[in-house]
């Protein structure tokens, strides 16, 4: 399966998807008004990837900002490893936030709170 | 215009400490130049890397607000979705202040103000548990989006939503967010 990567702009994440090691990269900041176009490869893809996943799955997470509007797509691209999680793969979450910063902490802890999958809180000096 | 009155409105915008005017047509472009220009202006400012970062968080979704509801108004009046609107973001000290206007229907603003006051009758934790709730349960729309925008803003400001509404003719007001950071 290929590697679906793109690049990050002042609105979008740098996204990385990596099969072969199981990874899913998103870091930067998430502010498009209407993000479904831009997270809808991302949705295809791992519809594909959850067909034969690896059997552990890391995400990590490395946002500086996102709008509301992006923590619903979010939310969608848990929903979508939450089904395969505990089955055909072990999924975790890796949420990062700089040191300071409580508002992105929470966010993690809210979607820790939401969906079934486990989050890692890792505080770093930056994102 | 007179060069006078060119230059009270500098002096009144230099006075009162404004950082950011804008009024004029709102469309996602705009929107993103705006949020640009206030980003680099605000990292030159010598303040806390916290409140840098949360009144641009606050800032993002306060625009983005605007227009999704100029958005549904020129939806609901079949008319363009660029709309006439005002911007103004006020720094005093470590406060900023965002306030973003546009005309709405006046039989629109009970529903507004009921929102609002809905969301200022909550405290911080509360305002969670919503959150959280309406990210679960609600599907994607720019309605749904338009409704957590409001309790995102309350959240990270960390402060109540106020607003001003001045009467227009033709069943119309100016309503104005003001929403105060720091």
């Amino acid at each position: 399966m290929e590697k679906l990567e793109l690049r990050g702009s002042p609105k979008t994440p740098d996204i990385m998807l990596d099969a072969d090691l199981g990874q899913m990269k998103i870091a930067g900041r998430s502010i498009p008004e209407n993000p479904i176009e831009f997270f809808s490869p991302i949705y295809n893809w791992i519809d594909n990837y959850s067909a034969s996943p690896c059997s552990e799955t890391i995400l990590d997470v490395r946002l500086e900002y996102f709008n509301t509007s992006s923590s619903k797509c979010l939310l969608d691209i848990f929903k979508k490893f939450e089904k395969i999680n505990g089955k055909s793969s072990h999924v975790r979450v890796n949420w990062y936030f700089e040191r300071d910063d409580d508002d992105m902490a929470e966010a993690g802890e809210d979607y820790e709170a939401i969906v079934d999958l486990p989050f890692s809180m890792i505080e770093v000096e930056q994102i | 215009m007179a060069e006078s009155s060119i230059l009270d409105i500098y002096k009144l915008l230099d006075d009162d400490n404004i950082i950011l005017s804008y009024k004029g047509a709102i469309n996602a472009d705009v929107i993103m130049s705006l949020i640009s220009i206030l980003e680099n202006k605000i990292n030159t400012f010598d303040i806390r890397t916290d409140l840098k970062r949360r009144v641009m968080r606050v800032l993002i979704e306060c625009f983005q607000n605007l227009h999704h509801h100029l958005d549904a108004a020129a939806l609901d009046a079949e008319q363009t979705s660029e709309s006439n609107a005002l911007i103004i973001v006020q720094q005093i000290g470590d406060q900023f202040i965002i306030k973003t206007g546009n005309v709405i229907n006046e039989s629109d603003l009970v529903q507004l103000q009921r929102r609002i006051a809905m969301v200022n009758e909550l405290n911080s934790d509360e305002l969670r548990d919503l959150y959280r709730k309406k990210l679960e349960n609600e599907s994607f729309s720019k309605k749904v989006t338009a409704g957590l925008g409001f309790i995102d803003i309350a959240r990270k400001s960390k402060q109540k939503l106020s607003f001003e509404v001045m009467e227009m003719a033709s069943r119309k007001c100016f309503f104005c967010l003001n929403v105060t950071v720091g």
